[in-house]
């Protein structure tokens, strides 16, 4: 949220923020399988959403909007009363009063109106199932209710208070007198009271007695009743909407506690230094509270990062809608599965994501997904399947996106990339060299431009997307099979834990999660190829040498590598390399300052940070390494940098 | 026929509010100052609800509920607890000792006679 003079508009923005969530809500209880049996969690939180939609609608005068969400609002209201049952018709009629409550945001947020839909809602009232109004309960107490001094016929007697009642006794379950345990409840009793009543006042009644009975709470129509259980269950979720009480705070605030935070680990750090003597003894005063003060400031990080994280889940759902709409326009029959949709990422991240994950499941449907005929014929469901995934994976989180599609068409792509000059005709290229042409900027294999995916705007906008992020994308195909794209971004954009090197005098930092190991350099380990390129032994294994200096333009002080550490890094693939330094200092929790906006992409360069005596170090990019290792040495600037 | 409480605080203040709240509406009133208290009362009189607090020295709310689960004679007594908030764990403890009912603290005359009339008629 901006500073704005207007304080009035400053909410209608956190509004429709809100708005977003709230239309997050609503998609993820319809979609819930227990939502299409009236579970009343699920009814609830679509009712609080679309409830909440029309109280702040309200509050700003945008009167369609609130209008549309108070009639939709009473669906959700006849539903969670008992009144009216989800079944298959009213979940057809509902999904797309949703979708355009969320046109109606939309337009309410750029000051438009949208056009009158209010046919929308008369097909949710057709289905409508008025209910006569009286209140209907089922009470069969347990034998606790009798254990703890609870007599029913004194809640009997508050319910007759209430209104004109009829009761009915039911000794159905009574057994024969020689079967009766005196310690047991065996007599339910059936009420109807008027509908005039207030539920509330009906159910303080039962108060104390809610744990230890069989409570069902309706009103009295035929069909109805079947719904009377979960009714009454209702009632005691209804509070509990989230996991607890939550407060909304502006974004720039935590990114200052951040940042806070980033400088009190570099102040403690200075301050390590400066008092290392009296910290020598590990039983001194001096020790003990450093070392307090070390394990506050790593929980004080921790929570912090806790804020800023969120489940990927709201983006995946966003992604949902993206796909429906995408199979819609194309003509195409789309399903979409997630899976680790709780997996948490760092708010900027997530926000980061958005456009890059939109263009590629637009993709996905108008490039991968065949036509529901094309499916048939080759044996497949007609509904093509795309599937979102994120799980966390080496300190950095892997997004993947698969779909059961045709595959990417090689030839085609070989063909495409000949015709714009991107290869030579006979240039002979792997099929994963071939796949990565895609990335290539502006090329498109679609044949005519789609209001979709078209547009002249390719993967290339992606990677550059992810690569903004810190992110690396990768792309597997097979033919006929479909293909999949991995999507590897950092856990977080603020802090890392990471291996002190220094290398051509310079102190360098190597992100923690992608060392595997660290070994000496003995000259006779390393064996040089024709084309320059260095390999190492390594406990048998030949692995490739990039010697950090040299990729880095820093003066080389061991030029044969005698006596220098090589570190072996892996990648998000498994691919490794070994990192040739000149010493290992040690290993700290460093802030990272990103360098982009200063100086942009740079060879093997992640970011930067501040070590404890204020100095600046660059943070190497393990991946980037890793793809240099065995090429021969380029000047930096003038190789482009892979997808990230 | 006037129907007989008996209010168990370690508090004098509240005690009186007890006495005050329930004499007004016309019950009769036996105090006592903690749950041991409570169970000597008990051993002579059979009240027609018991009203207690639950930290008390010697013997609190949760220890007498259960003690008197366990007299013949009482085992039905409708029991309602004072708590001070209206924490969930607090009552699900009360509840699985045996309380009928609860009212939190500081409470309303008339939320104090509704609840008792709920329990005790």
């Amino acid at each position: 949220m901006t500073q704005t003079d207007d304080p009035l508009a400053a909410i209608r923005t956190s509004f429709f923020q809100e708005c977003e969530e709230l239309l997050e809500q609503l998609a993820d209880a319809l979609a819930d399988p227990a939502f299409a049996a009236t579970a009343p969690d699920q009814v609830n939180a679509a009712f609080r959403a679309v409830h909440s939609v029309k109280g702040g609608a309200a509050s700003f005068e945008l009167d369609q909007l609130s209008a549309f969400a108070h009639r939709f609002e009473n669906t959700f209201d006849d539903l969670r009363a008992g009144r009216r049952r989800v079944d298959p018709a009213l979940m057809r009629r509902i999904l797309p009063a949703a979708d355009h409550l969320s046109f109606l945001i939309e337009a309410a947020r750029a000051g438009r109106t949208c056009v009158d839909r209010s046919d929308l809602l008369q097909a949710l009232d057709q289905s409508e199932n008025p209910a006569s109004g009286d209140w209907f309960i089922r009470f069969r107490p347990t034998a606790a209710l009798y254990a703890t001094g609870n007599e029913p016929l004194h809640i009997l007697n508050a319910l007759l208070e209430l209104g004109d009642a009829r009761i009915d006794l039911s000794t159905e379950t009574l057994p024969h007198l020689s079967d009766i345990n005196p310690e047991e409840g065996y007599l339910s009793w059936q009420l109807r009271l008027p509908g005039t009543i207030a539920e509330q006042a009906l159910r303080d009644c039962f108060d104390f007695v809610e744990d230890v009975c069989d409570l069902q709470i309706t009103r009295a129509v035929g069909p109805a009743l079947s719904q009377a259980k979960a009714t009454a269950d209702a009632r005691r979720s209804a509070p509990a909407a989230g996991d607890g009480p939550t407060v909304r705070i502006d974004l720039d605030r935590i990114d200052r506690l951040m940042n806070l935070v980033g400088e009190l680990v570099i102040g403690q750090s200075m301050l390590e230094q400066t008092i290392a003597p009296a910290l020598a003894n590990s039983h001194s005063p001096a020790r003990t509270a450093f070392d307090t003060l070390t394990s506050l400031t790593s929980d004080l990080q921790d929570s912090v990062m806790a804020i800023r994280a969120q489940p990927v889940k709201p983006l995946f759902q966003r992604m949902s809608r993206i796909l429906r709409d995408a199979a819609a326009v194309a003509g195409k029959e789309a399903t979409i599965r997630f899976l680790g949709e709780m997996t948490e990422v760092d708010r900027s991240i997530i926000e980061g994501l958005t456009e890059p994950l939109t263009h590629m499941i637009r993709n996905a449907v108008d490039h991968g997904l065949e036509k529901p005929a094309d499916r048939r014929a080759l044996g497949k469901p007609t509904c093509g399947t795309v599937t979102l995934s994120a799980a966390h994976r080496v300190g950095r989180v892997l997004i993947e996106l698969f779909d059961d599609g045709a595959g990417i068409d090689r030839a085609r792509v070989r063909a495409v990339a000949v015709d714009r000059g991107l290869i030579d005709h006979d240039q002979r290229l792997t099929d994963a060299e071939t796949d990565a042409l895609l990335f290539h900027p502006g090329f498109s294999t679609a044949q005519a431009v789609t209001s979709l995916s078209g547009r002249g705007v390719g993967l290339d906008v992606v990677r550059a997307a992810l690569s903004r992020l810190g992110g690396r994308i990768t792309i597997e195909s097979q033919p006929g099979q479909g293909t999949r794209f991995q999507l590897s971004l950092p856990l977080t954009l603020a802090v890392t834990d990471g291996m002190a090197l220094r290398s051509g005098g310079q102190i360098l930092l190597l992100p923690l999660a992608s060392i595997r190991e660290t070994v000496r350099v003995r000259g006779a380990d390393i064996r040089r190829l024709d084309d320059g390129t260095e390999l190492m032994q390594i406990r048998g294994q030949l692995v490739s040498l990039c010697d950090v200096a040299a990729v880095l333009g820093l003066p080389e002080s061991t030029p044969h590598h005698d006596h220098s550490v090589a570190v072996l890094v892996a990648d998000e693939d498994g691919r490794q390399a070994a990192l040739i330094v000149d010493e290992i200092i040690d290993q700290r929790q460093v802030v990272i300052k990103g360098l982009r906006t200063n100086c942009g992409p740079v060879a093997g360069i992640a970011a930067a940070t501040i070590l404890g005596d204020g100095r600046v170090a660059l943070i190497l990019d393990p991946g980037d390494m890793v793809r240099r290792a065995g090429s021969p040495a380029v000047p930096p600037s003038e190789t482009e940098r892979l997808a990230g | 026929m006037t129907r007989h409480v008996l209010a168990v605080d370690d508090s004098r203040t509240i005690r009186d509010l007890l006495h005050l709240a329930l004499t007004e509406a016309g019950y009769r009133v036996t105090l006592a100052e903690d749950g041991l208290q409570a169970l000597e009362v008990l051993q002579h009189q059979t009240p027609d609800a018991i009203i207690s607090d639950i930290n008390m020295p010697r013997l609190d709310g949760f220890g007498l509920i259960e003690a008197v689960r366990r007299i013949d004679g009482h085992r039905a007594t409708p029991i309602l607890m004072l708590t001070t908030e209206s924490a969930p764990e607090l009552k699900a403890r009360a509840r699985a000792a045996g309380a009928t009912g609860w009212i939190v603290k500081p409470f309303e005359a008339a939320k104090l006679i509704k609840a008792l009339q709920m329990i005790a008629g």
